[in-house]
């Protein structure tokens, strides 16, 4: 019986790869940036709208001013607003969509490679519009296989990953782009086959692209390439092999990773 | 910025080779180093020599007075068994290397590492050495000092090696790991099959050559030699690449049929120089010897727990070959360790090994029914007695036992034993 896998994942990327691009690709006028943009989300039935943004022309306790973007000015208390984001915090658009400039931040995020998945949690901090730090854990599973005479053989390794990540944020006139690395310490698990495995070394390093949005969370993807390592011992059930299966492997993996980004 | 864009579109093409593992592994394993020799020397070997103990046997030849014990790698054993209660070892026929031997009308067809040759043994007491085909199934490898591949001497080892290494490789088209005297790896596909012979201890009749039409066939590893026979010589006429794994030939009526590890092939011998595969009934994969009778088939898979067999199969399967270009299954029974079987008066015998013996009632060729399981004795193989009705002889780890077996009750009764 013909042994079939899948040797790349090449084509699936890259078509993941322009879709997530083709919108990026299409600008409007929309997406220009606001100097001195703020943000302010009402409380309900506080406004006829429940956010209202645009340059921020007066900044105290007592009242705000804000040149929208059809050039009315609204003012209103402070109090009224149940959530804001003054422009040191935030970089507005004229489509209402943002990025945070500053603040903490919690990345949600899923990677997928071949025989290879992983979800990461990070809870960061960015320190000013360029520079994120962050410490993450999450879940990797990564998987090598060898064949024997009479079959293939999987060695699925799962491991929990805590980490540090840093990233570099890089603004063009209208998007983000950043350059992401992160490194730590997985500690893999005795599951399925595996009968013994040692924690190991694990790294990524990419660039991504974030998506601004009028909510509190963001979208965004990135590729990278990530590596881990693990050393340990698989049971393998096969005629020709006599004794448990010693192994010592670099996982590289080229990912496609979406996540989600919440600010306050 | 749209270049950037691209550019990250692109990235996948551009970074897709570096996701790889790069992953050592360690693991026991059966290896196979080289032995070389002087192939001129090994056949200068005299050919009768005096009986010597029995030690490793392999193949087995009943025939009506006497009985053919192959002692792997070494020879063959002649032993009298005009007496069946008291078989006497009479001879020792020296063929170095030799695993798998055929016997038909008197004539001994063995390999012989490199060669195939013609034993006539019409006068039992002087066997004569009638033709040698050098070279028959494969050309000799040699080493550095000229000195010919004559087989392997197998070890377990422990190695580590990458997934991605020559090792890895060869270890997924062979069981064995194959090493020349410089210990680097010889390709499986390059090690003549006749050194592989019978090395997962396959007992008795099960052949890998069979006689049709004054043509014999021999059935490699992944090839079929065919050779033409005439009284006072042998001839090779061809070699067709039939496939990987192949374990037994058998032939019946104008038909061969091959059975391999996933499969069983039938060829057409009706040109008996060229034969030509017709059809090929694919089963999971397992060993599996084939007794076509008639319009059935009978073939035992077994699986890996016992020989080194892959898959996960233990069966006798009744297969339909009145239409040898599409047999089909009829039935499958399961069995526990089915090996080597055969057919007397409408009963079909079927090896179980050490779980021992299985006998079905195959009247209806096509539904045999289970009659009795003898589970007190070791049975690979089971052979009939060419010319003593109900009588059997069964293959085991401890040596050829012969059974009367009761035509009404099926019961086996113990007569003699071969030690070995």
């Amino acid at each position: 019986m013909p042994k079939i896998f899948i040797i790349s994942i090449t084509p699936f990327l890259f078509l993941i790869g322009l879709l997530f691009c083709a919108p990026v690709i299409s600008f409007s006028q929309n997406d220009k940036l606001i100097e001195n943009g703020a943000v302010f989300k009402f409380k309900r039935h506080w406004y006829k709208h429940n956010m209202v943004y645009g340059t921020l022309l007066q900044n105290d306790h007592n009242s705000q001013n804000i040149e929208t973007v059809s050039g009315d000015t609204v003012s209103f208390p402070i109090d009224s607003a149940r959530k804001y984001y003054l422009p040191d915090q935030i970089r507005l658009y004229k489509n209402g969509r943002y990025y945070y400039a500053s603040g903490r931040i919690k990345n949600f995020s899923m990677g997928v490679s071949r025989d290879h998945v992983n979800l990461d949690f990070v809870y960061g901090f960015r320190i000013n519009k360029h520079f994120d730090i962050g410490i993450g854990t999450g879940m990797d599973h990564n998987a090598f296989y060898f064949y024997t005479m009479d079959d293939f053989h999987f060695v699925n390794i799962v491991g929990a990953p805590l980490f540090i990540q840093g990233k570099y944020n890089l603004y063009s006139r209208r998007r983000l782009f950043y350059l992401k690395a992160k490194i730590g310490m997985t500690n893999n698990s005795e599951t399925a086959n595996i009968v013994s495995i040692n924690n190991g070394l694990v790294m990524e390093g990419g660039i991504g692209m974030l998506f601004p949005s009028r909510l509190r969370s963001r979208f965004y993807f990135e590729f990278s390439q990530y590596t881990s390592h693990a050393v340990g011992v698989a049971n393998i059930v096969s005629p020709s092999i006599l004794s448990d299966v010693e192994f010592d492997v670099w996982f590289h993996r080229f990912l496609f990773t979406f996540g989600v980004e919440f600010g306050k | 910025m749209k270049k950037l864009f691209i550019i990250i579109a692109c990235l996948p093409v551009l970074l897709a080779g570096c996701t790889k593992d790069n992953a050592t592994i360690s693991l026991t394993f059966k290896k196979g180093t080289a032995l070389y020799a002087d192939i001129e020397e090994i056949r200068a070997v005299e050919l009768v020599s005096a009986p010597r103990m029995i030690e490793n046997a392999g193949k087995l030849f009943i025939g009506d007075n006497y009985i053919l014990i192959g002692e792997n790698g070494k020879g063959i054993h002649i032993l009298d068994n005009a007496d069946p209660s008291n078989p006497v070892n009479i001879m020792f026929l020296q063929l170095p290397f030799t695993k798998e031997f055929f016997v038909d009308n008197n004539m001994i067809y063995a390999e012989s590492q490199y060669d195939f040759i013609k034993i006539d043994l019409s006068d039992m007491n002087n066997p004569v050495m009638v033709d040698r085909v050098e070279y028959a199934f494969a050309e000799a490898i040699e080493n550095a000092d000229g000195l010919a591949l004559v087989g392997f001497s197998y070890e377990t080892v422990t190695r580590s090696f990458k997934t991605d290494s020559k090792e890895a490789e060869e270890l997924r088209d062979s069981y064995y790991l194959y090493c020349d005297y410089n210990n680097s790896v010889i390709p499986a596909s390059s090690v003549p099959s006749s050194f592989v012979g019978s090395e997962r201890g396959i007992k008795g009749t099960v052949n890998k050559i069979a006689v049709y039409s004054s043509h014999i066939y021999v059935v490699s590893n992944s090839k079929l030699h065919t050779f033409q026979d005439s009284p006072s010589d042998i001839m090779l006429v061809g070699s067709t690449d039939i496939g990987w794994d192949n374990e037994t030939i058998y032939s019946e009526e104008n038909h061969l049929f091959i059975g391999t590890q996933s499969s069983m092939i039938v060829m057409d011998v009706t040109n008996p120089s060229s034969p030509i595969e017709t059809s090929t009934y694919n089963h999971p994969n397992s060993c599996d010897p084939v007794l076509p009778i008639g319009n059935i088939a009978y073939l035992t898979l077994r699986t890996a727990d016992f020989t080194g067999c892959s898959g996960d199969e233990n069966t006798l399967e009744v297969l339909d070959i009145s239409n040898v270009n599409s047999p089909e299954q009829i039935t499958t029974i399961p069995m526990t360790s089915p090996y080597g079987m055969t057919m007397i008066n409408n009963k079909l015998y079927v090896g179980e090994g050490v779980n021992g013996m299985s006998i079905f009632d195959a009247a209806d060729p096509a539904n045999p029914i289970l009659i009795n399981s003898n589970t007190s004795i070791v049975a690979y193989d089971v052979i009939e007695h060419p010319s003593i009705p109900n009588r059997i002889l069964t293959t085991s780890d401890f040596g050829l036992s012969q059974y009367e077996v009761n035509s009404i009750t099926m019961e086996t009764i113990f007569l003699s034993e071969i030690a070995y």
